[in-house]
């Protein structure tokens, strides 16, 4: 989670200190939970092959759109610009807390509105309701503006110098979804990142869009390469709602992740969300004594404190998604083994959205009670004091945080339930695509122990790092 | 899986296997305290304020745990050798001012949950001093 507490208070050999955020931290999964929640995993997936059906289900999306009114309502030009707006808006609002607001991140708009509201929220709403990123991504609004603007004032649209390269594919994503969290966790050095950070933060990756954006087309780099777009797109495959041109759509329960496309970057992209919901969660807990030690040979070698913890935190990020990264490649040589299957790469993304509930349950497991809490902050004070210089916009800014609002027992099992539910719904898809990969119904199953092998582990990986959380 | 007798079986059996699990593994441990962590040195349930100190503001002998059950009365004794500006527990949201020594804090472990204990120092920063534990 978000760290706070100076940097000169990291004690040797305490590798982070304080964490402002979060005011209440969620205890380890009790032994016999987890003993419980991994069996139950092994149980269900047994259950689950018994009843293996023989013919793809969810393999076309039966896309049907929804009664014309509700279509309008929802996809029309005047919703596309107030949406466009809000984004904007909020965008403006994270840049001016961040520099003109209080530094304390507890108090700070954009401290709680980006690490929380935006990179958590969004994804539950994404599942929820389809690509609503789309509608309120900051930069689409304002790359469209300016394209917008050039047309009418050229009579024609900007040219467009570069052809988004097919062999990138979503692999810029992958690197800003690291980027982003090691501004989160990292980036700091120990403590908190500070408004000033995340605003800073804000302005580099504007620049960077903006260029891209110029370079291969506003909409282009959005489909295709921009961050949040790619991350957010990713869950919204799982729910039921597409929008196609004007239209609103839904689709049969969970023909979504099929089509996702299967571009280079697809997996790393699946790889990267859990990977980084895992490091988090091992910081603290399954991963701080190695992150101690090497943090520690770090000062020994001569780097500050805080560089110490950045070296040390970043090795470890890198080495966790590397983990992630080995074992998804060794279950796809796996499946290479088996008679029919297509070249390992071509195997590996069409594998990919298996994976893309896994990633979320890992979300809720690790952020659901923090999520709970910052929420309430977002809707009381933060709403209605951003800035933290004492303003009350809304009334609210009296309101505070209840964190008894679930209790210890409520929390795990949400979070096993979450873990086990997940490895439910990446088992059928994965099932599910192997029919339509493999020829014979025999060399799918075949295929199939070693996803099956590769989802239990992350599932049981999942609830092993809950059971260490904090420890 | 071949015949549809089998997959029933299979099915069978592994929804059995389930709730024999469930309930096997369920009432052994009921009163556990909260995992494999169990409790920590330093740690106290019993009655006597816990001693934590702070030593120009940081914690003597590292972050301590101090683990307790839901509804104990904790019971904290925070000795500093220097003026501090306050302590706070998060969560709890309960802050007392240190400028002298010790600080008491004695309040009902009404939540549940891992909080930390920190000292906010008179030169504006602050540093963990305690981690709270409450068992459910």
């Amino acid at each position: 989670m978000v760290a706070a507490g100076s940097a000169a208070a990291l004690v040797l050999p305490d590798v982070a200190s304080a964490h402002a955020l979060v005011g209440r931290k969620d205890l380890p999964v009790p032994a016999w939970l987890f003993a419980w929640g991994a069996s139950l995993v092994l149980i269900v997936s047994f259950a689950l092959l018994s009843v293996a059906w023989t013919k793809a289900r969810l393999q076309r999306e039966n896309w049907k759109p929804v009664p014309g009114g509700l279509s309008r309502a929802a996809l029309n030009p005047v919703t596309e610009v107030v949406c466009g707006l809000i984004g904007v808006g909020l965008f403006v609002v994270v840049l001016y807390a961040g520099f003109r607001g209080i530094e304390d991140p507890t108090q700070n708009f954009s401290i709680v509105f980006v690490f929380y509201t935006f990179w958590l929220g969004l994804v539950v709403l994404s599942v929820l309701l389809g690509d609503v990123f789309r509608a309120f991504n900051p930069w689409r609004a304002l790359g469209r503006l300016v394209s917008g603007g050039f047309r009418l004032v050229a009579g024609q649209s900007a040219p467009v110098p570069l052809r988004y390269p097919d062999r990138l594919g979503r692999w810029p994503a992958v690197l800003g979804v690291l980027l982003f969290v090691w501004l989160e966790l990292i980036a700091a050095g120990g403590a908190s990142p500070t408004p000033h950070d995340v605003a800073v933060g804000t302005v580099i990756y504007s620049v960077i869009t903006f260029v891209c954006m110029a370079l291969f087309g506003v909409e282009e780099w959005i489909a295709r390469g921009e961050t949040f777009s790619a991350y957010f797109g990713m869950f919204a495959r799982l729910g039921p709602f597409e929008a196609r041109g004007r239209e609103l759509g839904v689709r049969k329960f969970l023909t979504g992740p099929a089509q996702w496309a299967a571009v280079p970057g697809a997996a790393a992209l699946v790889l990267v969300s859990i990977a980084v919901t895992s490091f988090d969660g091992a910081q603290e807990g399954a991963l701080s004594g190695a992150i101690r030690w090497t943090f520690e040979r770090c000062n020994d070698i001569g780097f500050s404190l805080p560089n110490s913890f950045r070296v040390a935190n970043t090795i470890w990020l890198l080495i966790v998604f590397g983990g992630v990264s080995l074992l998804y490649w060794l279950g796809v040589k796996g499946m290479h083994t088996v008679r029919g299957s297509p070249p390992v790469r071509e195997l590996s993304r069409s594998f990919a959205h298996t994976l893309i509930p896994i990633a979320l349950a890992y979300l809720v497991a690790h952020y659901f009670s923090a999520f709970l809490y910052q929420e309430q902050a977002q809707f009381t004070y933060i709403l209605s004091d951003p800035l933290g210089h004492g303003s009350d916009l809304f009334g609210t800014a009296g309101g505070g945080i209840n964190y008894g609002i679930v209790s210890s027992n409520a929390v795990w099992y949400v979070q096993v339930a979450a873990l086990v539910i997940g490895h439910v719904i990446a088992l059928t898809l994965a099932h599910d695509r192997a029919l339509g990969v493999y020829d014979k119904v025999r060399n799918a199953s075949r295929s199939q122990y070693f996803m099956l092998a590769v989802m239990v582990a992350f599932t049981c990986f999942g609830l092993f790092l809950l059971s260490q959380a904090n420890a | 899986m071949q015949s549809t007798a089998a997959r029933l079986g299979v099915l069978a059996v592994a929804i059995v296997a389930a709730v024999v699990l469930f309930v096997v593994l369920d009432s052994g441990d009921d009163s556990d305290d909260g995992g494999g962590t169990g409790s920590r040195p330093g740690t106290t349930t019993a009655a006597g304020p816990t001693v934590v100190n702070v030593r120009d503001g940081e914690p003597v002998g590292g972050v301590q745990t101090v683990a307790y059950d839901k509804g104990d009365q904790v019971n904290l004794e925070v000795r500093l050798n220097t003026p501090e500006e306050k302590i706070h527990v998060h969560g709890y949201e309960i802050e007392k001012p240190a400028e002298t020594s010790p600080v008491r804090l004695s309040f009902p472990a009404k939540l549940d949950g891992i909080f930390e204990i920190e000292v906010h120092r008179t030169d504006g920063t602050e540093a963990e001093i305690a981690e709270l534990r409450v068992n459910p």
